[in-house]
């Protein structure tokens, strides 16, 4: 059982409180729901749940949280981790061990239990996950349902009462999604108090008993689901829709012309099968969905419509024209989820000069930077640095950097995981404006809400094979 | 799915060097690590790389490996260069020769051959039980297997990096490095920087999460691997044959061995 009561915490060095007056409780067998826009304090919400607020981030607190009816006070964070179990946005990140059974078996290993104790306890939680098949691969290998998995085993085989999900949904696709609902439903069965934080709505709906909507560090609004459904809610909140339409099997196929034509596309891995065989499509001056399950070669797909990989065998045209592999890489742009790898430069606008090859920007080519910045909502923070950006504002940047290099193809990787309704509709907005000015947009993405919002057509996948024209 | 994140070796191996105790590949990185600071002359370091080479090739990331080399490499010229260009400037700097330069750069590549196999071979928590083993105190072994942890990781980072500089047009090859030195310098640094401070924090959060350190505080104080160390005939045999390398190295120093640089006159 998880009760907060007034708990108002501050990070240090900063003034404001990230939470204020916080009171609520989640009892054994409930699922509680906690949303709202980016900024209003959940993050903090469930940092304070599993203690990593004030135990690691350190600050103040004020109220008192009691967790399994023991007081937050005298305990280390260590004893706090026996009881609350925590799943992050990306598994990955809080990965220790570097393959699945090991993973499972760390925090085992150290509580000193015997190996066969630790191999019981391994094999227990890969069958009751269903993961038995996976338990000698490597963390990288596998799918971002998997890592889910394998990071709520890991948690759940410490039998812990009290679960915290870090916008779980971020990166999974909507069959996985199911999934992990029906994994929550199952928990509750056997008595756990779980507290889910997540900008997704529509898949907890037959999930949780409560919902919390935060608005700047306190807690706006509380009661059941269908406080979602009141007219201008979400748009008051910043909030997501709570009803998405699954429209992966509705969009038009692809058109028979584009200006972008892929003849004969045939590749393979290293060593592996042959993903794709004289596949040959176009696409249209639209906002295309790469659709298709885990290993099907999206990912693999985007790679080969940049430049990034080489194809075995097959011919890129745009408007017409055979453009070799090399030039490719100079005509498209992708975009990827991880916006710290993408960002160099030490203001906005000088991210954007570099994107746009401009090496030294003079005041003339600033007027044209900063016309670029004002069209996405970025003029206001032209000379802030990058990396103190917010998620959504990053994912924005890049995006505008992606576009300012003017391709004639632009793939977006997961561009709204993570992201608030607000945030969400601004990307959408900066898509609409790339159709807008005549370039092809691919969209690899498990987000219904951005699909059925942006997509004009999906590219499913795998490909059927049919003759070039 | 995040695009680069396209199938990864696994870690470890099959092969002989991925079979060995966690032990015999920390002793072997430990003796190598001892013995560049004794010997200094090019014959014998560059005998002991050539050695620990083929102890990491046996991992089978040949990619890594040449990656790390080839900025090792590269370090190397930078400094001959700079060295010629201070000697250009100042006459009364006496000219060192490029040979006699590259010692560091060797001793440097014994290192990192044989701390590249413990960071891509070895389980975290055997690894960790293994540092217990000699007894190090909880202070010194965390942090040291954290940091070990850290290395595929920041492998990944840097991946990510340079093909992010790829999709905007950047290619970091030495004549885009000669025009633009700073520019080169920014967009390689910054994006590791700041995915650096976020793994390590990442991690930081991750293990005091997991109650890394509960076992070590409690009564008990027992930490165990659930995959037990063994030490086999092969680590008998990889200890033994790095005891003859060693050997072969000094004689190679004690008879070829004229230059005098490095850590002792």
């Amino acid at each position: 059982m998880i009760e907060l009561n007034k708990v108002t915490y501050t990070y240090p060095f900063q003034k404001q409180p990230a939470v204020q007056n916080i009171s609520f409780s989640v009892n054994p067998g409930e699922a509680v729901l906690v949303t709202g826009a980016s900024g209003c304090g959940k993050s903090t919400l469930v940092r304070l749940v599993n203690g990593l607020c004030p135990h690691f981030f350190l600050g103040e607190i004020e109220g008192n949280i009691r967790r399994n009816g023991v007081a937050c006070q005298g305990q280390t964070l260590k004893e706090i981790s026996t009881l609350v179990g925590t799943v992050f946005q990306d598994p990955e990140l809080q990965f220790f061990a570097m393959n699945v059974d090991d993973e499972i078996a760390f925090a085992h290993e150290w509580l000193g239990k015997s190996a066969e104790q630790i191999r019981s306890i391994v094999d227990k939680t890969a069958r009751r996950l269903g993961i038995t098949e996976i338990l000698s691969a490597s963390i990288h290998e596998l799918s971002e349902g998997q890592k889910q998995k394998v990071a709520i085993g890991s948690v759940l085989s410490l039998a812990p009462a009290i679960l915290v999900l870090d916008e779980p949904s971020a990166n999974l696709d909507p069959e996985s999604t199911r999934d992990l609902a029906r994994l929550i439903s199952g928990l509750k069965v056997r008595g756990i108090a779980v507290l889910v934080a997540d900008h997704r709505l529509y898949w907890l709906e037959d999930v949780v008993d409560r919902v919390l909507v935060m608005h700047e560090g306190t807690i706006a609004v509380q009661g059941d689901f269908s406080i979602l459904e009141e007219p201008g809610f979400k748009e008051i909140y910043g909030l997501r829709s709570h009803r998405v339409e699954d429209v992966r099997q509705t969009l038009p196929l692809l058109p028979d012309s584009g200006h972008i034509h892929v003849e004969n596309l045939t590749f393979a891995h290293k060593n592996g099968p042959l993903l794709y065989e004289n596949a040959s499509f176009f696409l249209g001056k639209g906002v295309t969905g790469i659709i298709g399950d885990n290993g099907t070669g999206k990912t693999t797909l985007a790679r080969l419509l940049t430049g990034l990989d080489r194809m075995k065998q097959g011919k890129i045209f745009i408007n017409g024209k055979h453009i070799p592999c090399k030039q490719v890489l100079k005509r498209s742009s992708l975009i990827l989820q991880n916006t710290d790898h993408q960002l160099h430069m030490n203001s906005v606008v000088q991210e954007i000069a570099m994107a746009s090859g401009i090496l030294n920007p003079g005041n003339a080519k600033k007027e044209g930077l900063m016309a670029i910045l004002e069209r996405f909502g970025l003029k206001h923070l032209a000379e802030r640095h990058p990396q103190s950006l917010s998620g959504g504002e990053k994912q924005r940047l890049v995006i505008a950097c992606g576009l300012a290099a003017n391709p004639d193809i632009f793939i977006l990787d997961e561009p709204t995981s993570g992201l608030d309704g607000r945030n969400m509709k601004r990307i959408a907005d900066m898509i609409q404006s790339a159709v807008d000015d005549g370039i092809s947009v691919i969209l690899i993405t498990h987000d219904l809400e951005l699909l059925s919002k942006v997509c004009d057509a999906a590219l499913r996948l795998p490909i059927t094979t049919r003759p070039a024209p | 799915m995040h695009v680069l994140f396209v199938a990864e070796p696994r870690t470890g191996g099959s092969g002989f060097v991925s079979g060995l105790d966690v032990r015999t590949k920390i002793l072997l990185s430990l003796s190598m690590s001892v013995a560049v600071i004794f010997f200094k002359s090019c014959g014998s370091l560059g005998f002991l790389t050539l050695a620990t080479l083929v102890y990491v090739l046996d991992l089978g990331r040949y990619k890594v490996v040449s990656l790390c080399y080839v900025a090792i490499c590269l370090m190397w010229l930078l400094s001959i260069g700079f060295m010629g260009l201070i000697c250009t400037m100042i006459p009364m700097v006496p000219v060192t020769d490029p040979v006699t330069m590259l010692i560091p750069f060797l001793r440097t590549m014994v290192m990192l051959n044989t701390v590249l196999v413990l960071a891509l071979s070895s389980r975290i928590q055997t690894l960790l039980t293994s540092l217990k083993s000699f007894k190090l105190p909880i202070w010194l072994y965390i942090p040291s297997a954290v940091m070990i942890r850290f290395i595929p990781s920041f492998i990944k980072d840097i991946r990510q990096i340079h093909e992010t500089m790829r999709i905007r047009g950047y290619s970091l090859n030495p004549i885009f490095i000669f025009r633009h030195p700073r520019l080169s310098v920014r967009l390689m640094a910054a994006p590791i920087m700041f995915r650096a401070l976020r793994s390590a924090d990442d991690l930081g959060v991750a293990a005091e999460l997991k109650g890394v350190g509960y076992g070590y505080f409690t009564e008990n104080n027992k930490i165990k691997s659930y995959t037990p160390l063994i030490f086999q005939l092969n680590d008998a045999v990889t200890l033994g044959v790095t005891l003859l390398l060693l050997i072969a190295a000094g004689v190679i120093q004690a008879v070829w061995g004229t230059d005098t640089t490095g850590m002792l006159p």
